[in-house]
């Protein structure tokens, strides 16, 4: 029809910002299937619905807006399906979809939608969730309940004075109580590893993170295993932290950027009075992003400076 | 990355089909445009000199057909801009000047050496077109000469097939560059997916002392300057790699330079890849240089229905061009037809996957949107290939460095 003229290159990879996403909700399906396996149907209609809400809301506000739809690049229903997989077996679907509509409606949307958010959506739509409805966050249920209908509460292994324990091959397989994803440190791993095969996940915040909790752990004389493989570390370290959007773009920022969360999550867990502390550190780092990346850009010029032999002007 | 070379890369180097009107642009080079001291009407023959170099940083050019000069005028040029062109109308008979080859150069001089070099119109074929003369004079010692046949761009085997083809006339001219530079060791950078020049290269080399060919993994950008040092010799490279002591020369160069001393005969013609999916038949002709595109690319059939894009040189680095009768200059070592692959851009989804990848180290979101660094990097176009949100990574830095250009232009006043 007509010659095109632009800017090179001319090429382009596959691999655009849809094809992403799909990766990582596919990275996340060995940890779905396992929150099935171990917490029954009812966790998979947790999941399921909260994919179809965060779709839903997203297309919703983008009509409010009167802006491109935006559903087809798979980041709602990616945050939809990180939120359910941070969230008790036992949860009401209707607070599941106020989940979604803090984490899509708060968290993305009012910063401008995909790339402009601060904060991890999925993590704004769970801490609301959990001051809100204190009770409903941490009512847990004894894994292999298939099918009953009688939810046997129960405590995770992180809560103080916990009266259930778990050795460290139940938490690496997930046959422990907990939120619905982040049990099975096994499901989340395979899922990290295809995700390193495609290269879409970067080694430096999961190693700093996971680096720093066990050198914590190790000075506090603390099992780094459980640490490691107990509460939301592997879903928050793998799946969380390494969110494209709100962590830093420098090399040295995100190994700073691991390193803290990694410190935080560690505090809050051995010196506050909340079981977990996933969940804020994330967060907390969040707003720490701008600060890191700076710092990353600094030590970068230094570096490049040094290793080019550029003298300054 | 996909690239593309079996398309072309076995194919036998042939005789471009002769166009009628070449257009000789009087810029061909990086510096100062070369002086036209031709005009309407005169009768050239081929290697006769048409514009002659303005200055040391300037480079000679030259008729590559015999005929009458039709016209000087603006005409198209492969950046996208009009320069001041010799148009020649071919009258095929091919006369050539009296040429004077060269049997010894060893009872030439080096300052002598260097000189006809720019006699010859010599510059940098990789595509940079820097002129060689320019390059080989320098008032210190060299430690490595790197012969860059890594020909990394996707679809381009012209330097493949003239690695294959033209191995001795290749260690011609890297007798003269040795004799020249006088430096401890040269090494021919290859990368590993032409096996094919390597061997050859080798069974050539076997005679010549300190010349060692590399092979390099397949990893676009292997050939650029900076990447290629690096890789070869470790040292990293700011400016130029004469400021470490190394001086990087394509073998397309080289083989010129071994050719016009034998011949006697300056630059007047070079290989020119004609490849992409969109294309019938493709070829790796030699064209003589002002030759337009259009008579190079003789079945276009099947694009009534399609955007397309015609790209002189590398799908990477390459110009896209809008009129087919912009001619094939010094540096254009491909014309390619291909599908149209841009897509709107989107908004960054901060992942990056540029900085992981930027092969010069450089943070490229960061020069995209505040300029930094931006006058380091080499537009290699990696980081936009790269970016899953499709941002116009490389087109951004370049509007940041014609920024920062006009703010140093400005402080000079």
């Amino acid at each position: 029809m007509s010659i095109i003229v632009t800017s090179s290159p001319h090429i382009r990879d596959h691999n655009t910002t849809d094809k992403v996403m799909l990766h990582v909700i596919l990275a996340l399906l060995p940890a779905s299937i396992t929150a099935v396996f171990f917490f029954g149907i009812g966790a998979l209609n947790i999941i399921v619905s909260s994919m179809a809400f965060a779709v839903i809301i997203e297309y919703a506000i983008n009509k409010i807006k009167k802006e491109k739809t935006t559903i087809y690049d798979g980041s709602a229903a990616l945050t939809g399906l990180i939120l359910a997989l941070c969230l008790p077996p036992s949860i009401p679907i209707w607070i599941v979809f106020i989940g979604n509509l803090i984490a899509i409606g708060i968290a993305k949307h009012t910063f401008g939608g995909l790339g402009h958010n601060i904060f991890n959506p999925a993590a704004v739509g769970r801490a609301f969730l959990f001051v809100a409805y204190p009770v409903a966050m941490t009512t847990w249920i004894l894994p292999s309940a298939w099918f009953s209908s009688t939810a046997i509460t129960s405590a995770t292994v992180l809560a103080k004075e916990a009266p259930y324990s778990a050795t460290i091959y139940q938490l690496f397989m997930g046959s422990v109580p907990g939120s619905l994803g982040e049990t099975s440190a096994f499901a989340l791993l395979l899922g990290a590893g295809w995700l390193f095969y495609k290269k879409i996940l970067d080694w430096k915040i999961p190693v700093s993170f996971f680096g720093t909790i066990i050198v914590i752990a190790l000075i506090t004389q603390c099992n780094p295993f459980f640490h490691l493989f107990a509460g939301g570390a592997m879903l928050g370290g793998l799946f969380m932290l390494t969110d494209y959007v709100t962590s830093p773009v420098t090399k040295h920022g995100r190994i700073l950027f691991g390193i803290g969360a990694g410190i935080l999550t560690m505090s809050l867990r051995l010196f506050s009075t909340l079981p977990e502390g996933m969940n804020f550190s994330i967060l907390l780092m969040n707003i720490m992003v701008p600060l890191l990346d700076n710092m990353g850009v600094i030590i970068h010029l230094k570096l490049y400076n040094k290793r080019y032999g550029v003298k300054k002007q | 990355m996909k690239y593309n070379k079996l398309f072309t890369e076995n194919l036998l180097t042939e005789q471009a089909p002769e166009a009628d009107i070449l257009y000789i642009p009087a810029c061909q080079h990086i510096g100062a445009p070369a002086k036209i001291i031709v005009k309407k009407d005169d009768l050239v023959k081929v290697g006769e000199l048409i514009a002659e170099a303005n200055g040391h940083f300037s480079s000679n050019i030259h008729s590559s057909v015999s005929g009458k000069v039709l016209d000087v005028k603006p005409h198209i040029h492969t950046n996208g801009s009009k320069v001041m062109t010799i148009v020649i109308e071919n009258d095929k008979k091919y006369q050539t000047i009296s040429a004077k080859p060269i049997k010894d150069y060893k009872s030439l001089s080096k300052e002598e050496l260097i000189a006809k070099i720019k006699e010859f119109g010599i510059v940098g074929l990789g595509g940079a077109t820097f002129p060689t003369h320019v390059k080989l004079d320098i008032n210190k010692p060299i430690q490595e000469v790197i012969i860059n046949g890594a020909e990394c761009e996707p679809y381009l085997t012209a330097d493949h097939r003239l690695m294959v083809e033209d191995t001795k006339m290749f260690y011609t001219g890297l007798e003269i560059i040795q004799y020249i530079l006088n430096p401890e060791k040269t090494y021919i950078g290859v990368e590993d997916n032409k096996q094919e020049c390597i061997k050859a290269l080798k069974t050539y080399g076997i005679n010549f002392n300190n010349v060692s060919v590399c092979s390099l993994p397949t990893k676009y950008p292997q050939g650029a300057e900076k990447v290629l040092v690096k890789n070869i010799t470790g040292k990293y490279v700011h400016k130029l790699p004469v400021d470490v002591g190394t001086v990087v020369l394509n073998v397309g160069t080289v083989t010129q330079i071994g050719k016009s001393f034998t011949t006697g005969l300056p630059l007047i013609d070079r290989i020119v890849t004609v490849s992409g999916e969109l294309l019938d038949k493709k070829y790796n002709f030699r064209v003589k240089i002002g030759t337009p595109f259009n008579s190079l690319l003789p079945s276009m059939s099947g694009l009534e229905t399609k955007d397309y894009k015609i790209i002189a040189g590398g799908p990477m680095m390459g110009t896209a061009q809008y009129d087919l009768s912009v001619p094939v200059l010094k540096g254009t070592s491909g014309i390619l037809v291909i599908n149209n692959n841009s897509k709107e851009e989107g908004t960054c989804i901060r992942c990056g996957r540029c900085v992981d990848n930027c092969p010069v180290g450089l943070l490229p979101i960061a020069a995209a949107k505040k300029g930094l660094q931006a006058m380091d990097c080499m537009e290699c176009g990696l980081c936009s290939h790269n970016c899953p949100a499709n941002v116009n990574l490389v087109q951004r830095i370049r509007q940041q460095k014609n920024k920062i250009r006009k703010i140093a232009c400005e402080c000079k006043k």
